[in-house]
């Protein structure tokens, strides 16, 4: 009974022009399409205004510097602050460096002069890259002038920059290396691909099976029937899978190759978790697009309540638990964690836990609707005029 | 009343009714997008990230290192969750997520630092959870950087000069750093505002697809149109009307809300704001109108619908900037109305834009309403009304 439903089911997918679309084509082109945005990974040249006020030598030589920067490009230099302001509106910079008038006597004279840095929060990385380069512009202008003053009174420079700085911070990236921004995102995206245009596929065709009153699997609803259907899903997810983690992350090279075993076997379990959960909810759905209406819909809260782009310890309490109902949660922190950072499979026990209670609970309430199909499809009538 | 008068009535009649009768398609219009939004904003209702842990390596055990472990813990950002022995069990940490990154503070720290040398930290941190770190450098710099000019400048007293002396000395120009419209880059701001939108034109499209692209799967194109008395710009106008209510209704929601309880007040151009979400809204029913008069498939319009709108805003520029994106990238974002939007959203809600600094994003968003919805409907006009385009599954 189990193979009959599992090659029942196979046919039933690979004969729906739709699901079969949603089910092997859709992760493929998303797999292009998805990372295009980041194959730069990298920000390089925002452009920047000087305002200088000042029309000094310390002032133009802040200027040349910040010409020199790798990072900006500065578009604009002008004593006006209403053009700097003019220029942000207009999206044609994303940062600006005030020189106030009186930077360069106040220097001269000894006294902390002011310069002010300005970047447009609304655009997160763009003001990042345009604080941090304007920073240092002016931190390496000020250290010159520094060391000039300290050198006079110790015998070497290497002296002077020790007590000038006196604590070195050295910043190092692990796992993403490169901090390339489609590597830290794509990898968890590649998760919800799979899940979503699953879930898509099955409540298509879950929903047409009920529209059309035929069910691939004929007769009494058995065990063995609900077994070969769901390993027929969980095949779907396990090769869309292996698909993104053995094709896709090394075609974009992306960090991988971490803990292969682990890897497999939370493969195994996230692929069955997956199939349980969608045959569940595809035997909600009497009509065939009404689980691609919903699912189109909710695919990017899913994605923000896995915690990759947001830490989870900053959510509502009640959204930290809730999220865990879906087999996304724990299949994209879990693989990001063993394809990206090497983790062993203790490290991710509680992902591995989260989607075995997720499976269990699925499957028995799977198969419990399951049994009950019986009934709604002689009933089909009754239901329609329930729900079109 | 005249004839020609009732003709929308009966139309909107037809699909009010129709709508009446059918609990998701409604729930579409109404319940489902104010749940989904509401999840997506309680996700990032804290704005700021706070207390993320971290572990610390301590190989000094001095004075100084346990003041600087001190500061990290007080730093709103940071929480010291540990302090570990060995990089091994910090790496365990980093790949059980229960840490995001870790101080290595050396054994001859203090040391150094007292003879006047340098001294170095390193911060290894978990590149791949790249906004968590991203907030976590930023606080554990600032902490390492003000631990140092403290030592700097008691230095400086040491050999005899004042306080203020020693301040100017030790950093002839000081920067403030600012970033605008958005001080403590708060989430919510510059996220969740950018969101609701994103979720407003996947709602549309799927509404107007869904809507029309019904008759044509069941073959009722012939009694909806004589609903509109023949008029094509009736029918489809009868379509539109409620997804345009409601999604309007929407935008009005979202911006009340975090206008009004969330206190993100429009400073900018309330005026231009308003005409702009309107546009939004029909730009979308506009290209959903085309998306199901090209296809006529019920079915291709919402995989055509998943393929426009679910990743819409992973090319509008919010998150990863446009000016970064490869040419065919940045065309496809160009194409999309959303990504005009959020621009013109971003403008005079929150950077307090006067209405004339949006005025090209606006005529571009009416070119896609204007565009888009004449071409879908002339497209219905010639194809719609033939057996050989309905009942396609």
């Amino acid at each position: 009974m189990m193979w009959q439903s599992f090659i029942a089911t196979w046919r039933a997918m690979l004969t729906d022009k739709g699901a079969l679309t949603l089910l092997f084509i859709g992760g493929i082109i998303y797999s292009f399409f998805y990372p295009l945005p980041y194959s730069t990974e990298i920000v390089q040249r925002v452009p920047v205004a000087v305002v200088d006020q000042d029309r000094s030598a310390m002032s133009r030589q802040l200027t040349r510097f910040a010409m020199a920067h790798p990072s900006l490009q500065v578009i604009a230099v002008t004593p006006d602050l209403p053009v700097a302001q003019d220029l942000l509106w207009r999206d044609k910079v994303m940062g600006v460096l005030i020189l106030p008038e009186g930077l360069q006597t106040d220097v001269l004279a000894g006294r902390a002069a002011h310069a002010q840095v300005a970047g447009n929060g609304l655009y997160l990385m763009l003001n990042k890259v345009a604080l941090n380069g304007l920073a240092e512009v002016v931190g390496t202008v000020s250290a010159g002038i520094e060391l000039k003053r300290l050198g006079a009174g110790t015998p070497s420079t290497v002296q002077a920059n020790q007590q000038r700085s006196p604590i070195a911070f050295d910043a190092v990236p692990l796992f993403n290396v490169k901090e390339g921004y489609g590597a830290y995102v794509v990898p968890g995206v590649a998760t919800l691909i799979v899940q979503q245009t699953l879930l898509i596929g099955m409540t298509m065709l879950f929903g047409t099976w009920y529209q059309r009153k035929t069910f691939p699997v004929a007769g009494r609803r058995t065990a063995g029937g609900y077994a070969g259907m769901l390993l027929a899903f969980a095949c779907v997810a396990f090769l869309n899978c292996c698909y993104f983690f053995g094709f896709v992350f090394w075609f974009q090279d992306y960090p991988r190759g971490g803990n292969f075993g682990g890897m497999l076997l939370l493969l195994v379990l996230f692929s069955l978790a997956e199939a349980a959960f969608g045959m569940l909810l595809g035997m909600l759905f009497r009509t065939r697009e009404r689980g691609t209406q919903l699912m189109i819909a909710t695919s990017m809260p899913v994605l923000f309540l896995a915690g990759l782009t947001w830490p989870v310890s900053s959510m509502p309490v009640v959204l930290q638990w809730l999220r865990w109902l879906l087999p996304s949660t724990a299949g994209i922190q879990g693989f990001v964690a063993l394809n990206q950072m090497g983790a062993s499979l203790y490290e991710i026990r509680h992902e591995v836990a989260g989607l075995l209670a997720l499976l269990l609970a699925c499957v028995a309430l799977g198969w419990w609707r399951w049994r009950k199909l019986d009934e709604t499809v002689v009933d089909l009538n009754k239901a329609k005029a329930l729900d079109m | 009343m005249n004839e020609a008068d009732k003709g929308p009535v009966s139309a909107l009649a037809r699909e009010w009714a129709r709508l009446r009768g059918d609990f998701w398609d409604l729930g579409m219009l109404s319940w489902i997008p104010v749940a989904l939004c509401g999840i997506l904003w309680l996700v990032f209702s804290a704005g700021i990230a706070r207390d993320l842990p971290i572990v610390v390596i301590d190989n000094d055990n001095s004075t100084l290192s346990r003041q600087l472990t001190r500061w990290l813990d007080a730093s709103p950002g940071i929480a010291v969750a540990a302090k570990v022995a060995s990089s091994d069990e910090a790496l365990h940490r980093l790949r059980e997520r229960t840490a995001f990154g870790y101080l290595l503070i050396p054994n001859d720290f203090e040391q150094k630092l007292l003879s006047g040398r340098q001294a170095t930290v390193q911060w290894l941190y978990n590149a791949q959870f790249s906004s968590h770190a991203g907030a976590l450098l930023r606080d554990v710099r600032t902490v390492s950087t003000t631990l140092s000019a403290g030592i700097e400048m008691t230095a400086r007293m040491k050999k005899g000069m004042s306080g203020v002396q020693a301040a100017a000395q030790f950093e002839p120009i000081r920067t403030t750093l600012n970033s605008l419209y958005n001080e403590n880059t708060s989430y919510e701001a510059f996220l969740t505002l950018a969101l609701m939108p994103a979720m407003l034109q996947i709602f549309i499209v799927v509404a107007v697809v869904t809507s029309i692209g019904r008759e044509l799967r069941d073959g009722t194109v012939p009694q909806w149109l004589t609903s509109a008395n023949g008029s094509w710009l009736r029918a489809v106008g009868a379509k539109l009307l409620f997804p345009l209510i409601a999604y309007c209704a929407l935008a009005l929601l979202y911006l009340l809300f975090f206008s009004l309880a969330r206190d993100w007040a429009v400073a900018g151009s309330l005026p231009a704001l308003l005409l702009s979400m309107l546009l939004l809204v029909l730009a979308y029913c506009g290209l959903a109108t085309l998306l199901i008069a090209a296809t006529l498939s019920l079915r291709l319009a919402l995989s055509g619908a998943a393929f426009i709108t679910a990743p819409a805003f992973a090319f509008a520029g919010q998150a990863f900037p446009l000016m970064a994106m490869p040419a065919p990238a940045r065309a496809w974002a160009e194409a999309l109305p959303l990504t005009h939007y959020l621009q013109l959203q971003t403008k005079y809600w929150l950077a307090g834009a006067p209405w004339r600094y949006g005025v090209q994003e606006m005529l571009i968003l009416a070119g896609f309403a204007v565009g888009c919805g004449a071409v879908g409907v002339f497209l219905l006009a010639r194809r719609a009304n033939a057996p050989a385009a309905w009942g396609r599954a």
